[in-house]
């Protein structure tokens, strides 16, 4: 895992390249602090800091061709190297290093941009054609690596984390308020969305060219539940998913460190628990956070599923103290506005992992969405046979969703009849399975002072998508996902930033492109959707506890407002005062103050889940409002200048090796 | 009255104010200013405060989305149980 930073200088000026890459790259050092590489030439540079995991010395950054004409600056890992290159070998390249690096590089020169869909991993990639004079950004398929990019005064320029462009004096950072509608209607980042303008991210699973021709983009992948497995029948898709995922978790774990796992207590993570323990023994570290506040607690389960592989365990117990002392510096690795502080205690999760000098971690992100955990897929199944459904099965239906959301046990059902009905039918054209989170988004959307249209960019994502108009409605629900709250939030704020944030690299076998592609051939197609997951249950419940294998669907939650209402840091005057408040020319100011004084003086049990992610919402902007905008860092942010980590310079510029320009 | 209390209910409770953009006809769904939390407290105050039930079919029917359906929807079950 690494940090990449660049710049492509597309005007002719005189520049202090070195230091000003070095700045992007301190910035940023946090995800490779074990070594750093420059390249330099006279029209682009970049580098990397690196996290050493794969490829020990054959791994330093950038690297380049034996010809000389392509240079790669690399984060994250394609787990079927060793694969690849022995095709690469057959076809006649030769390699220097057993890293996965070099393997990239040599793919891209057999296969050009048809490699990306060879690759079954995580990652970002800057790959930069000396002959052609082009810089290629590229991202895996489902957003799992960061990559922004920034147009300045004519040039560009890249790096795994926006904090990067801080380094840019002349550059400042500006709230785009159309991408903040979409943001916080649909609660996170669309794949290519910064919430800034001027920077875009590469999205998942496409390749951006830049050169002085312009800027072209081309996607490599596209999720259209095509498939090309043929499951006839139940007991062979139990073989297939068990198979498939064991698959995945061995290709997950080549690497040359020790990997421990995440283990929330629910089935996806025990899961993958049960099979590291089925491959390694009982010598590894798995890792939990527990909460104080028994509503979010999952401590039970998580002893249960550690006493039974016997690994070698550690909790990080979170109170709402924790939680506010570290929301700043955790939104701040963030970078984009977040609606729960879930990745808090993810945050101080990845510095226990660092501490114990464990750089890789298995998570379970992306089982959710790959077997239809989630609720908003019941949920999806029911709204979109209201009209044939008895009153009774609509009852029956109601109430087994959202069990964990006080007001839909307290309420009668009837009453939650009335609301469905408001959404049995299609308001937003493609949008139907997430019209209920819309709706609660559009109340987040009312803290900007200008109404722009928010849903004009998902609908232009849709666009993009070929057959998405023939996709059942759940295989649109599950499209959505996708693009929306797992690689806008659950892999990125939640998942990378956090992991790297303390030098962790997670890895997500359930995320494997193979799994994905056998789940659009058995989803459903066994069952009605309604016990969750029901398949992925199947496969594994004979290796797993009984409450563990039969346990339902319990979303990691951590306390939202009611932390900041029972702690009240310092901070929170200072950024939600009426004056602070009324200086963020993007606010509505008015809106924002009610809202923070019906948090602040409320019962927190009077609070709507709307008010709590609005919330967190608005807290979040500010503090990177004080750190974008007006470049204020965190008090605790200390990155180290990277001088004692270079261990890689690669200089072509005409004056170094002196020859006129 | 009845559409005096509800503005201040719906106000306070949704932390919004009727003006020339959100009007008693304005459908407040459609607005993003209730959600299913906002409606299940919308209902329970209506119930509480008039002391009156909806049956299945008029929640089904009767949708409350605007002010004014709201207001006339509680005169008719007040002027019914009369």
């Amino acid at each position: 895992m690494c940090g990449i930073a660049g710049i492509l200088r597309l005007q002719p000026r005189l520049c202090c390249e070195v230091s000003l890459l070095s700045e992007m790259l301190r910035l940023i050092r946090h995800r490779g602090p074990d070594e750093a590489g420059l390249y330099l030439s006279d029209d682009f540079s970049m580098g990397t800091v690196r996290l050493s995991i794969l490829g020990g010395d054959g791994g330093q950054q950038p690297i380049c061709d034996e010809e000389a004409r392509y240079y790669l600056s690399y984060n994250g890992e394609v787990y079927n190297y060793i694969e690849l290159r022995k095709e690469l070998k057959s076809l006649g390249y030769r390699f220097l290093t057993d890293s996965d690096t070099e393997v990239v590089l040599q793919s891209w020169r057999a296969w050009g941009r048809d490699c990306l869909s060879r690759f079954n991993g995580a990652f970002a990639f800057a790959l930069y054609d000396c002959q052609e004079k082009a810089l290629y950004l590229a991202r895996d398929r489902y957003g799992k690596r960061p990559l922004y990019y920034l147009w300045h005064k004519g040039d560009v320029f890249f790096s795994s984390e926006m904090k990067s462009f801080l380094a840019i004096e002349d550059y400042s950072f500006e709230f785009d308020l159309s991408q903040l509608a979409s943001i916080l209607t649909l609660w996170t980042p669309l794949t290519h969305q910064s919430s800034f303008k001027g920077i875009e991210q590469v999205s998942q699973g496409c390749c951006t060219k830049i050169s002085s021709e312009g800027l072209t983009k081309s996607r490599y992948h596209q999720l259209n539940f095509q498939s090309r497995y043929s499951i006839s029948c139940e007991s062979e898709a139990v073989e297939a998913v068990n198979d498939m995922l064991r698959e995945a978790v061995k290709l997950r774990l080549r690497s040359d460190v020790e990997i421990g796992v995440y283990l929330s207590g629910g089935l996806d993570s025990s899961i993958l628990s049960a099979i590291l323990a089925d491959k390694v023994g009982q010598n590894f570290k798995s890792y939990s956070v527990a909460f104080e506040d028994d509503e979010f607690d999952e401590s039970s389960d998580q002893q249960t599923m550690v006493t039974h592989i016997g690994s070698h365990h550690r909790t990080v117990k979170i109170s709402n103290r924790s939680i506010t002392d570290n929301f700043p510096e955790a939104a701040f690795h963030a970078e984009v506005p977040v609606f729960r502080t879930a990745f808090v205690p993810m945050y101080l999760l990845s510095k226990a992992v660092s501490d114990d000098g464990i750089k890789v971690v298995l998570t379970g992100e992306g089982a959710d969405e790959v077997f239809l955990g989630y609720n908003i897929f019941k949920e999806t199944l029911m709204r979109s046979k209201w009209n044939i459904l008895s009153d009774e099965e609509k009852l029956d239906r109601l109430s087994q969703l959202y069990p964990y959301l006080k007001h839909y046990n307290e309420t009668s059902k009837s009453d939650l009849l009335g609301l469905y009905q408001q959404f049995s039918t299609d308001r937003y054209p493609g949008l139907f399975s997430h019209e209920l989170r819309i709706q609660n988004g559009l109340f987040s959307k009312r803290l900007l002072k200008e109404s722009a249209e928010p849903l004009v960019a998902i609908q232009e994502l849709i666009g993009e998508q070929p057959n998405f108009s023939s996709l059942s409605q759940i295989e649109k629900a599950q499209w959505l996902e996708f693009n929306t709250l797992l690689q806008g939030y659950l892999l990125s704020s939640q998942g990378d930033r956090m992991s790297l944030s303390h030098s962790v690299e997670n890895r997500c076998p359930y995320l494997d492109p193979n799994i994905v592609e056998l789940s659009s051939e058995i989803n459903l197609k066994f069952d009605d959707g309604r016990d969750e997951k029901y398949l992925l249950r199947k496969a594994f419940e004979k290796v797993l506890p009984s409450k563990i294998a039969s346990k339902r669907k319990y979303p990691y939650r951590a306390p939202d407002s009611k932390a900041f209402v029972s702690e009240q840091p310092d901070y929170l005057e200072h950024l939600l005062s009426e004056a602070e408040l009324r200086k963020m020319d993007i606010l509505n100011s008015k809106f924002c103050c009610s809202l923070t004084n019906k948090i602040m003086k409320s019962s927190p049990d009077k609070i709507s889940t709307k008010e709590n992610q609005t919330f967190i919402f608005l807290l979040s902007l500010c503090l990177q409002h004080q750190f974008f905008v007006k470049k204020r860092l965190p008090s605790d942010y200390g990155n180290r200048a990277i001088d004692d980590i270079l261990i890689r310079k690669i200089d072509t510029r005409a004056q170094v090796i002196g020859l006129p320009r | 009255m009845i559409k005096s209390t509800m503005v201040e209910f719906l106000q306070d409770t949704l932390l919004f104010e009727f003006d020339d953009n959100i009007t008693e006809k304005t459908d407040l769904f459609k607005e993003g200013i209730i959600d299913s939390y906002g409606y299940i407290q919308l209902l329970n105050y209506i119930k509480s405060t008039y002391g009156i039930e909806f049956t299945k079919e008029e929640i089904l029917s009767n949708v409350i989305t605007n002010l004014s359906d709201m207001v006339k929807l509680i005169e008719l079950k007040i002027t019914i149980s009369q």
